[in-house]
């Protein structure tokens, strides 16, 4: 695969888009609060980056972990250049609830109450710091091993778990304070 | 064995079962760590069951329609001269703008340094023409009052000096002062624009 990266082959890109466009546009949408045109975007230009820096691609890691660093770096510098500009709405904007969450219909109790659970779980993972939050979410939601989730976030594998461990302390006593068992 | 740390009993709750280690060993047989461990395979299962985003509306259609954009997105950065990371230059940006700015800097650095070393030159000649008008004002008033000749060459010698300090530029070997002369002397020395000067201010 990394010889066909460098020769070019496009036909080969194009099935690793169509294999690992969904692990970006998931980690884009949950590091973004469930940002769809971000995610969107997000796609579009980790792959565009992923193609013309493909001869830098020396196959150490995977190529789904070398995409999702690509992704991440620039998510993350989309997302500060947001929140320095103000367009991203950190706080609830509908007097309480947080971010919305996409097509939720919450007729049915059980939905209601997974709604709900999704909100403060989404809010607690919200209020991590920046590397733990990517950490916990490439480990908890993308199942990835922690050596690639150290290549991802550029960090060492020791250093992954240590945050790994934080965030999901951090997120047991924020669901606690807001009366969630966790 | 003692108990181990929250953060090893964390990695232990995510591990298979199965695997057999010194540490799980001891967690199976304790009451206290095997509940932690417990509890955190509970709430790490229930955080992934949960999500924190809903996927639903991301269907197979959806993604294929992405997957033509990232490829449309493609074939025109291979029609585009330009790389896919390179973005519009914006106009604070050019290099006249650039050059501009900096060709600014440069003048406004040298103003204000023109302008540091400018004021005590300004204040040194101020107060030199003041004492070489009071100093030809003396001498005129010696001349009128047909002194000797000697008492009107200390004072003449002094009026140069200070006529010398006055045309002093840093930059010149600085002038002798003149410790002995006459008045016939002197005045043969000055040039026609000194003289005339000289005569305009007495």
């Amino acid at each position: 695969m990394r010889d066909a990266l460098h020769r070019g082959d496009r036909a080969e890109f194009e099935a690793l888009v169509r294999q690992h466009q969904r692990s970006v546009f998931f980690l884009v949408m949950r590091l973004s609060r469930g940002d769809e045109e971000l995610a969107r975007d997000m796609v579009q230009k980790s792959f565009l980056k992923a193609w013309s820096h493909r001869e830098s691609f020396r196959g150490e890691s995977s190529f789904k972990s070398w995409l999702l660093r690509i992704a991440h770096n620039l998510a993350l510098n989309e997302l500060n250049r947001a929140w320095r500009r103000r367009e991203l709405a950190l706080e609830p904007t509908d007097g309480g609830s947080p971010a919305p969450l996409g097509h939720v219909e919450a007729e049915a109790l059980d939905d209601l109450e997974l709604a709900q659970h999704q909100a403060l779980l989404q809010e607690a993972v919200a209020s991590l710091s920046e590397r733990q939050r990517a950490v916990a979410i490439l480990r908890i939601y993308h199942d990835l091993p922690f050596a690639e989730i150290a290549a991802i976030c550029e960090i060492t594998t020791n250093n992954a778990k240590v945050n790994f461990h934080h965030a999901v302390s951090n997120i047991r006593t924020f669901l606690s304070n807001k009366g969630v068992a966790a | 064995m003692t108990c181990p740390d929250d953060d090893v009993l964390l990695f232990l709750a995510e591990e298979p079962a199965s695997e057999q280690n010194p540490t799980l060993d001891h967690v199976r047989a304790c009451t206290s760590c095997s509940l932690k461990v417990e509890e955190l395979r509970t709430a790490l299962g229930q955080w992934k069951a949960t999500d924190i985003i809903d996927s639903r509306p991301f269907d197979d259609e959806y993604f294929a329609q992405l997957a033509t954009e990232v490829e449309q997105a493609l074939d025109l950065a291979a029609e585009s001269p330009a790389t896919p990371d390179a973005r519009p230059m914006v106009w604070w940006r050019g290099p006249a703008v650039v050059a501009a700015a900096l060709a600014a800097s440069v003048l406004l650095f040298v103003a204000v340094i023109s302008q540091q070393t400018a004021e005590p030159e300004a204040v040194a000649s101020m107060n030199a023409d003041e004492s070489l008008e009071q100093m030809a004002r003396e001498m005129g008033r010696s001349l009128l009052s047909e002194e000797e000749d000697d008492s009107v060459e200390l004072e003449y010698s002094t009026f140069l000096a200070t006529w010398n300090l006055a045309q002093y530029e840093p930059t010149d070997e600085p002038s002798p002062l003149p410790l002995t002369t006459t008045l016939a002397d002197e005045l043969e020395m000055l040039d026609s624009e000194s003289l005339e000067a000289l005569v305009l201010r007495l």
